[in-house]
């Protein structure tokens, strides 16, 4: 058996051993806080000159082997565009107009792009169990991309998500704004569609 | 003098539990905010994907049994008791994934913001995953120092527990790539999740994160047990943290934009060999000084408990199967089964024979000595008895 004498603090536990519990305490968290604290203190938004060409792409997963670009301009006519750097990926962008909120994400493998659409769907319902798609149907891009789009409604948020593509490759196109503040935003919103490029 | 007295019977806390270190608080604190994290990524998953993370479970969980058998067989001198392994596997699925995740997805925030979205997407996770995962896989290791000094003998020790460490991070990070791969591809959740942890145990399975946690773990046993200097020992300690570090860079960072596609996949697996060959190296390094701690610990032992045949047989893996096989020769079937046993009840003792010296008792009195000696003596009978007629001991190699 084995067996020891120990002298305890106040609180029952070994004397001289808190503080390398709390060093330890400080140095798991030491990378987490390091890293937030100076990512919050680097400014996240860049502005988006108009005509500016974002190109995203899309690496399908190992069993479907393909890859591609889509590409998207901002409009002559719209300034006011501004991209949340931090969020960007390879495949996406985050957009902000005002009070509108703009994801566009490369997708590349994709079988049938009604399945996309109820997947994506799924999703946006899984992250926030308050919102919905509704009105799915049929739409075609003035690039001529084909797909589909829906109308997104939660308790506090709207928009709409779009699915739209050519062959294996689709950009999923996700539009959130407060309950009211899309309509105002619509045309903007539409000439940004109407840049969308496959290839 | 202020401050209560009072008994610790240590055996009777189990293996690991141990309520009067504050340490051992920090690690159950830290396990349930783990255990929240990661369990917010996963009970979503279970409602949503079902088939695609149950067949993602299983997969890894035979990774992890696999893992767990070589693990075993490695630590030749003595087996690290199971709740403390146990442990060391509990930190690196839960607290060191929760904390990586955190760390990884800001750091990586972090660098898109600062050099721009494709050097991010290159460098990125060579450059966040090395940093912030060795760094608090590491700290399990001295998590478990803190809590069970007494577990860390020999510098094989945090080898294994590093590893355990390792492998506890590499299954859950599995899984949540197996979700996240599972919702993003846009046909089906099965193909996603499967496509990922197939590739993910194929590819990277043989060499990830025990083999880099083992290295660090090694280093930080070595700072704990070794009798040198301080600079000797930390100095080592933060060579072999830094030696993971590096391993698992090697393995994140991007591989030439000159190499053809076609090639891409040799080069993987020859980074992957290089590490593990490091590795390697560093386990027979370590494996060799246990052998030694176990040679001077038997030195003295008569013939009857362990020969000098049987001494130079328990070198390594190799020379002990070799001595088994070697047995089926002298002692007929059943041969390769005592020498097995016998191997076991000699390591036994060796492990009885250190608690005592630790302990500063009589080894001729120490209980648990005179059992294991007992039970070497009886395996030797019954290898006596088994002996088959006219064969030598050193048959047939000699």
């Amino acid at each position: 058996m084995i067996e020891g004498a120990v002298r305890l603090n106040r609180v029952g536990l070994e004397r001289h051993k808190t503080w390398s519990a709390v060093a330890l305490a400080i140095a798991v968290f030491l990378p987490a806080i390091l890293w937030t604290q100076w990512n919050n203190a680097v400014s996240g938004e860049a502005e988006l000159a108009p005509g500016t060409v974002l190109t995203l792409t899309a690496i399908g997963t190992p069993e479907t082997g393909s890859s591609g670009q889509v590409t998207l301009t901002i409009p002559d006519d719209g300034g006011g565009w501004r991209t949340a750097t931090g969020e960007n990926r390879q495949s996406s962008v985050v957009l902000v107009h005002g009070s509108v909120w703009l994801e566009a994400t490369a997708v590349a493998g994709v079988g049938d792009f009604s399945v996309l659409f109820d997947r994506q769907s799924r999703d946006l319902s899984n992250a926030d169990p308050a919102m919905f798609t509704t009105g799915k149907a049929a739409y075609t891009s003035p690039t001529g991309l084909t797909g589909y789009q829906g109308t997104l409604t939660g308790e506090r948020y709207g928009g709409n998500l779009y699915v739209l593509g050519d062959g294996k490759i689709a950009v999923v196109v996700v539009t959130r704004a407060p309950l009211g503040r899309l309509d105002g935003e619509a045309i903007t919103i539409e000439h940004i569609l109407a840049t969308l490029e496959v290839s | 003098m202020t401050g209560q007295l009072t008994r610790v019977v240590v055996e009777g806390q189990g293996t690991f539990v141990r309520v009067r270190r504050p340490a051992f608080w920090l690690y159950v604190g830290l396990v349930g905010f783990g255990l929240i994290h990661i369990g917010e990524t996963l009970t979503g998953a279970v409602r949503q994907l079902s088939t695609a993370l149950w067949i993602a479970i299983l997969l890894n969980g035979i990774l992890a049994v696999v893992f767990i058998w070589i693990l075993g067989r490695m630590d030749l001198f003595e087996r690290e008791p199971a709740a403390v392994r146990a442990a060391a596997f509990i930190w690196g699925g839960l607290v060191a994934t929760s904390v990586a995740i955190i760390a990884n997805n800001n750091l990586l925030s972090l660098l898109t913001k600062l050099y721009g979205v494709p050097f991010a997407t290159k460098w990125g996770p060579a450059i966040a995953g090395p940093l912030n995962e060795e760094w608090v896989k590491t700290l399990g290791v001295v998590a478990l120092v803190l809590i069970v000094r007494e577990h860390f003998h020999r510098s094989l020790d945090g080898l294994i527990y590093g590893a355990f460490c390792g492998l506890g991070f590499q299954v859950v990070e599995n899984l949540t790539y197996a979700v996240n791969f599972a919702i993003a591809n846009p046909n089906s959740d099965l193909a996603g999740s499967l496509s990922i942890t197939i590739t993910r145990i194929l590819v990277a399975g043989p060499w990830s994160h025990p083999i880099y946690s083992g290295v660090a773990g090694l280093g930080v046993a070595f700072a704990v047990t070794s009798k040198r200097t301080p600079l000797i020992r930390y100095g080592v300690a933060a060579a072999l943290f830094v030696a993971a570090w590096a391993m698992h860079l090697l393995w994140n960072s991007p591989l030439p934009d000159w190499l053809p596609n076609a090639l891409g996949v040799f080069a993987a697996y020859g980074k992957g060999i290089l590490i593990l060959v490091f590795f390697l190296a560093l386990y027979r390094h370590a494996l060799h000084r246990d052998w030694r701690w176990f040679a001077d610990i038997m030195d003295g032992q008569p013939e009857t408990v362990i020969t000098r045949e049987e001494m130079s047989s328990m070198r390594n893996l190799r020379t002990r199967k070799r001595a088994r096989n070697q047995a089926e020769f002298i002692y007929g079937t059943p041969g390769k089964k005592l020498v097995s046993r016998m191997q076991k009840a000699q390591t036994d003792l060796a492990d009885a024979l250190a608690r005592a010296k630790r302990a500063r008792k009589n080894p001729e009195t120490a209980l648990d000595i005179v059992v294991a000696s007992m039970n070497v003596r009886g395996i030797r009978e019954e290898m006596e008895a088994a002996r088959l007629p006219g064969v030598r001991q050193n048959m047939p190699s000699d």
